[in-house]
């Protein structure tokens, strides 16, 4: 069962990092 | 509600009001760029903590790498935690022999620990070892705190910096909000609790002979499969003992709020006096009240730090006396059976089911309000016992986002994020370019900071939506169904998805499918948010000052913290007010016509 917990982590980390890039993305040039 | 109460609430505002300039002076320059008394003492200490993690002190991160460092930093120390909860068994100083966590258990508490939340599915004294408890959740209640902290400093660099493309060192920002804030202040706390009687020590359980016997009842099948009930007296205690002092110390000042006993603050063994009740939940919301000084000292302009505080105490005194009162009145059903609920010089009157006697009413509800202001979470009364309308205070502060107080740090970006609405909400209405602090708000800031006001609103409706529609959810609620039930449910999601992590009690908390949800909602209740303000920090340091002018509207005045504490109350009202209907509300009208 670790299996199963410890890839859910890895896809909320994944999905928090995916939107760390989508905010990088997303900020206007000053 | 009683003189005497009124005294006390009285005494625990003045006490707070009056530490907030000297610790929020004092943290403004811990944080200050330039050599100072504070930060010269601890230099050395400091200069080697860097020196042995390869850190360059002076090495200034854009937003996106500060973001990256808090993120991966945080991670790290989550699986950490989870490796401790799946191998305290063969690990050292596990004198009780606890058995390794269940992996969706270990998992849940991982996050919860790493997020600030403290959510605990577990009772410390019978699941943790000595050593998971030191190493794994002291320490985390540490460094999240110290994370929440450090993103406020970098938020803080986003307004004062001009064309900047950084916004300070993450490394540098947690060391000292560590090393200067968290353990100094955590030290003279946990002296102060061990002092009134808090265990800290690293021996067994004593088993001792109880003063007064009982029975155990025990319902067991016989040969037939019928029921048998039997009974057996019991002569002996349990102590559980253990290094708790430090570790409650840590997580009253830094807002965690997970118990090192089940029963978290109302256990004797980690509140034993009206005076650690007080000291606890002055600690509560000491922090997060000094922060808002130190925000307007480092933007040099002290008086919007007091009416960011102004704001935040604008609504947290209405619902502080509300849910006081509330259960001073006790239980209007109770009355007409004649029950006594009036205060004397014997009883604190009122409803005191779920209450401690040596805290009374005054004392829980004081807590309970603070608790859940601040996204502290630990509780000295169960929350499921209060009236509907005293359990509905602490559920709307916990779904007004954890802005008032709020978790160190986090509370008072959660703020700012408001801040930055409420001047866009002006600005429409005058029809300028809001300004905040001399930075224009533009789209991009104000797509952040909807961001981060409404992340936390959405997991809290779908995550009770999901609860109440699945079988798995309906089965938690063991021991209430209709509205009590609807509160319980309510008031744990509201909890999770905004790192408080207190809970109302009567659902179960361990189950695979609730550990899984409410870990899921923990998560993204930090680190998205923490990311988006500091997105917000990095666009904000990199724009120019605008100079004040006639159309700038004043931040610092009685009309915007009424604007501010209407955007905060607006945003929860019509958010959440649908579902507190069908919850306190409906519970509330539902005693009156009894």
């Amino acid at each position: 069962m670790d299996f199963v917990y410890l890839l859910l982590l890895v896809l909320l980390v994944g999905a928090t990092s995916a939107f760390l890039r989508l905010c990088a993305r997303l900020e206007p040039r000053q | 509600m009683t003189v005497n109460g009124c005294l006390q609430l009285g005494l625990y505002l003045a006490v707070l009001l009056l530490l907030v300039k000297p610790l929020g002076g004092y943290m403004a320059a811990v944080f200050s760029d330039e050599s100072n008394r504070v930060t010269r003492v601890g230099a050395p200490v400091e200069r080697m903590l860097y020196r042995v993690a390869g850190i360059s002190p002076d090495e200034e991160m854009t937003w996106t790498r500060y973001a990256w460092a808090m993120l991966i930093f945080n991670v790290l120390g989550l699986f950490v935690v989870y490796a401790l909860l799946r191998l305290q068994a063969w690990l050292p100083l596990n004198p009780q022999k606890m058995e390794n966590v269940a992996p969706d258990l270990a998992m849940n508490t991982a996050i919860s620990f790493a997020t600030n939340t403290n959510w605990q599915g577990y009772s410390g004294e019978s699941t943790l070892s000595y050593l998971t408890q030191m190493l794994g959740l002291t320490v985390q209640n540490f460094l999240s705190a110290a994370t929440g902290i450090a993103v406020l400093t970098a938020v803080i660099r986003g307004f004062v910096r001009r064309s900047s493309t950084t916004i300070g060192n993450f490394w540098v920002d947690l060391t000292r909000s560590t090393l200067y804030i968290l353990l100094p202040l955590s030290f003279v706390l946990a002296i102060a609790l061990v002092w009134q009687g808090v265990p800290q020590n690293f021996s067994e359980y004593k088993s001792v002979p109880l003063v007064e016997q009982t029975t155990a009842a025990k319902t067991v099948k016989d040969a037939d499969g019928k029921d048998v009930t039997t009974s057996t007296p019991v002569t002996e205690q349990s102590l559980p003992l253990g290094p708790a002092a430090s570790q409650i110390a840590i997580k009253q000042l830094g807002t965690n709020g997970g118990g090192y006993y089940g029963a978290n603050s109302a256990y004797p063994y980690e509140n034993p006096t009206p005076l650690s009740d007080f000291l606890e939940s002055l600690s509560i919301l000491l922090i997060p009240a000094a922060l808002c000084y130190t925000f307007g000292k480092m933007v040099g302009d002290t008086r919007q730090g007091w009416a960011l505080l102004a704001a935040m105490l604008v609504i947290f005194v209405p619902l502080l006396l509300a849910c006081t009162a509330a259960e001073q009145a006790g239980n209007p059903a109770l009355s007409g059976l004649g029950v006594d609920q009036t205060a004397s010089a014997v009883q604190a009157g009122g409803n005191m089911e779920g209450k401690e006697t040596r805290f009374g009413i005054v004392g829980s509800a004081r807590w309970a309000t603070a608790t859940t202001a601040a996204s502290n979470g630990s509780v000295d009364s169960m929350h499921d016992s209060f009236t509907p309308l005293g359990g509905l205070v602490p559920i709307w502060l916990i779904q007004l986002g954890e802005v008032i107080f709020g978790g160190v740090g986090s509370g008072l970006y959660g703020m700012l994020a408001f801040a930055v609405v409420a001047v866009f909400i002006a600005g429409l209405m005058v029809g300028r370019t809001p300004e905040y602090l001399g930075k224009k708000i533009e789209a991009y800031e104000m797509k952040m900071a909807s961001l981060v006001v409404l992340i936390p609103c959405a997991m809290v409706v779908v995550g009770t939506a999901v609860v109440i529609s699945a079988p798995q959810g309906l089965a938690l609620l063991t021991t209430n169904s209709g509205v009590h039930g609807f509160s319980e449910v309510l008031y744990n999601l509201s909890s999770a998805s905004n790192n408080n992590g207190s809970a109302f009690g009567g659902m179960n908390p361990n189950t695979p499918f609730i550990n899984t949800l409410l870990g899921i909602c923990m998560f993204f209740a930090r680190f998205p948010l923490a990311i988006g303000m500091l997105a917000i920090a990095g666009s904000l340091a990199a724009k120019k000052h605008v100079p004040v002018s006639a159309g700038t509207l004043p931040t610092h005045t009685p009309l915007f913290v009424t604007l501010l504490a209407i955007t905060v109350v607006i945003v929860g009202a019509l958010t959440f007010l649908p579902a507190l209907a069908l919850g306190p509300i409906a519970e509330h009208l539902a005693m009156l016509g009894k």
